[in-house]
């Protein structure tokens, strides 16, 4: 059954902060909402924890109205970005609040309290620091002492806005890891909120991204970064850089190089964008074949190389990223003329309002492969 | 020696000290060693009259009272400007610092115009049976008004730094409105607000101009101690008895005031740095 969020609206005056927005979040599901900033997604954490109304639209768990719901009542536990700790309680007294403020019928017993903080605080592993305040602890337990005070409440929605927006990069990548074990163990329903494409892609179910107050695209993380439905999804989660191409007679003409294109209606798209990665800009095995690139500047970056390359009908570098192994064994410097091929493209055509009408990705045949058109040599390998 | 950013650390502690001792210390010091030159029996004969005792009690008395209302009467002044936007918010914002501004004579003057039996205020709650001026009650009145802005002016800025994230979080974790109100944003406050007490509180106790006005200075009744100071060097040039009286001002003040201090700090002790 789990979460079913419908047709929600919300704006703030003249700013749109959700638009029709609709999702489904299954039982136990781990989900990133991911998105700029403003893209509307604290604002749908926000509905979904009671402390904001939608205009229209609504949330259904397992068939019962949830907005109508009191937060108090709600069953959802919420992680602030900067954690917001009670600062005058100790740790132990933070994680107890949710319980000490049940209304007197429902509220345990002083001895159930402490031992349920107490298991709480071990599972987070932070048992040895239960009587310390917030402001002795580092970032990373703060973290962690948000986390169990949202989970003493044993809430059925388990909500993280940031999680990992005010800590060190180490920690960062260490509490990543943790989080995703810790959510297998517990098997909350879990939704998060970020803006960090690597923070969501590794470690959810399923992301999904938004911007503007829309939903772009629904999927796997590698759906989204192997097929972004939009030119928005490939600009900002699989770094796709803009190429300036034209469809004729069901050719993609690109670069001086035209390929074969299937399954794309000119008629239907007001607009096209090509797209390219750059992990799909590659050396090409042989000299003159491919497109001309200028090597502009190298970056060395844990193993990978980032190459800014100038080509023709192009102002702004594109941006390649390369195995170190297989840069040094082509040789080269800054400043060199190189072959490249595109491995894939995606071409998009949009409406006029905007939206996605057709999407194709093609693998423009390069070396080792049959070419079946355009300028490519057919070349054996 | 550590570096800091700015030079000058001696220079600038000296001037402190210099300026302090020479304004705040030096006087005090000849005060008490005025007050000393009586001799116990002497000091005793001074204070032990019904006349102070009582100026005494109704000093203390009233500031005590006066700096507690304060607190209450300054949160929601402080609570209402800061989380509320309304017509004419700055106006009023502005208005806090009046008891500031004003002469504190004129102050009185125009507390004791206004509850005085043919006064605008006065004719009418006369008649209920509520006299204000030349009363208790008008000593308590002044004493407020003079402390008020050191409540709100204190508070203010720690209210608007307090994330509001904290009460949404305690309404997530399911705290009622009461609940947030006195688990969460009261306990945070509590520290500034005793600040505030305790500045209220010196204020009042210290307060001359306001209150002799609207007190009207009735034997045993409404004399406030600083006034008997102020009579005793004005009528009697009782320069020996003015200081025994002011050192025991001195000293019940500055035992306030380190109380509070300590309350302050106490309640304060979860800010501790690693």
């Amino acid at each position: 059954m789990g979460i079913q969020i419908s047709r929600l609206y919300r704006r703030f005056g003249t700013f749109v902060a959700l638009d029709d927005v609709s999702l489904t979040i299954g039982d136990g599901e781990f989900v990133a909402v991911l998105g700029p900033s403003g893209s509307g997604k604290t604002s749908l954490l926000r509905i979904l924890a009671g402390l904001d109304q939608p205009d229209a639209g609504s949330v259904q768990r397992d068939g019962h109205d949830l907005l109508a719901l009191d937060a108090r009542r709600r069953g959802v536990g919420l992680v602030f970005q900067h954690y917001a700790l009670f600062p005058h309680m100790t740790v132990a007294q933070n994680v107890a609040f949710g319980l000490r403020v049940r209304p007197w019928r429902l509220r345990p017993k002083a001895a159930v309290i402490k031992a349920s903080v107490e298991t709480l605080l071990r599972k987070v592993e932070l048992d040895a620091l239960a009587d310390r305040y917030p402001a002795q602890l580092s970032g990373g337990q703060r973290q962690r002492v948000a986390l169990a005070r949202a989970l003493a409440i044993e809430p059925r929605l388990l909500l993280l806005d940031e999680p990992f927006g005010a800590l060190d990069a180490q920690v960062r990548v260490n509490l990543r890891g943790w989080l995703r074990e810790f959510h297998r163990s517990l098997g909350i329903t879990t939704l998060f909120v970020t803006h960090d494409q690597d923070e969501a892609l590794e470690m959810a179910d399923r992301v999904v991204v938004m911007n503007r107050g829309r939903i772009e695209q629904i999927g796997t993380p590698q759906q989204i970064y192997r097929q972004p439905a939009t030119p928005f999804v490939s600009r900002f989660i699989a770094r796709g850089q803009a190429l300036s191409g034209q469809v004729q007679d069901r050719h993609l003409h690109l670069l001086g190089q035209a390929w074969s294109l299937d399954g794309f209606d000119t008629e239907d798209a007001h607009e096209m964008t090509v797209h390219v990665q750059p992990e799909d800009i590659q050396l090409a095995p042989r000299y003159g074949d491919g497109v001309k690139a200028q090597v502009i500047g190298l970056r060395h970056v844990a193993g990978t190389v980032r190459a800014h390359l100038r080509v023709e009908h192009r102002d702004e570098p594109l941006e390649a990223e390369w195995n170190e192994r297989d840069w040094t064994r082509h040789g080269g410097a800054a400043g060199d003329v190189v072959d490249v091929h595109f491995q894939a493209l995606t071409v998009f055509g949009t409406d006029r309002e905007g939206h996605v009408r057709q999407r194709v990705t093609i693998h423009p045949p390069h070396a080792g492969v049959s070419v079946a058109v355009g300028p490519w040599r057919r070349v054996e390998v | 020696m550590s570096r800091h950013v700015l030079p000058g650390f001696r220079l600038s502690t000296g001037y402190t000290l210099a300026v302090l001792g020479g304004c705040v210390l030096l006087p005090l010091a000849a005060l008490v060693w005025t007050a000393c030159e009586l001799g116990p029996s002497g000091w005793w004969a001074q204070i032990g009259t019904r006349r102070v005792l009582a100026s005494l009690r109704l000093s203390f008395g009233a500031a005590l009272l006066a700096a507690t209302i304060d607190v209450l009467l300054g949160l929601l002044v402080a609570w209402a400007l800061v989380r509320y936007r309304f017509a004419f918010r700055r106006v009023c914002d502005a208005l806090v610092d009046l008891p500031f501004a004003l002469p504190t004579a004129v102050a009185g003057i125009s507390l004791t115009a206004l509850y005085a039996p043919n006064g605008w205020l006065g004719s009418r709650l006369v008649p209920l049976g509520i006299e204000v001026a030349y009363t208790r009650l008008g000593v308590l009145l002044a004493m407020v008004f003079v402390g008020l802005p050191f409540v709100v002016r204190t508070l203010q800025p720690v209210l608007e730094s307090m994330e509001g994230d904290l009460e949404e979080a305690a309404y997530t974790l399911g705290a009622s409105p009461v609940q947030r109100f006195f688990r969460v944003v009261l306990p945070l406050l509590l520290p500034t607000l005793l600040t505030g007490y305790a500045l209220a509180l010196a204020r009042a106790i210290g307060e001359y101009g306001s209150v002799v006005f609207i007190s009207g200075n009735r034997l045993f009744r409404t004399e406030i101690a600083p006034y008997l100071i102020v009579q005793k060097i004005d009528s009697q040039y009782d320069y020996r008895g003015a200081a025994a009286l002011s050192a025991v001002m001195l000293t019940a003040s500055l035992l306030l005031l380190v109380t509070m201090a300590w309350l302050q700090r106490w309640t304060h002790r979860w800010a501790v740095q690693r």
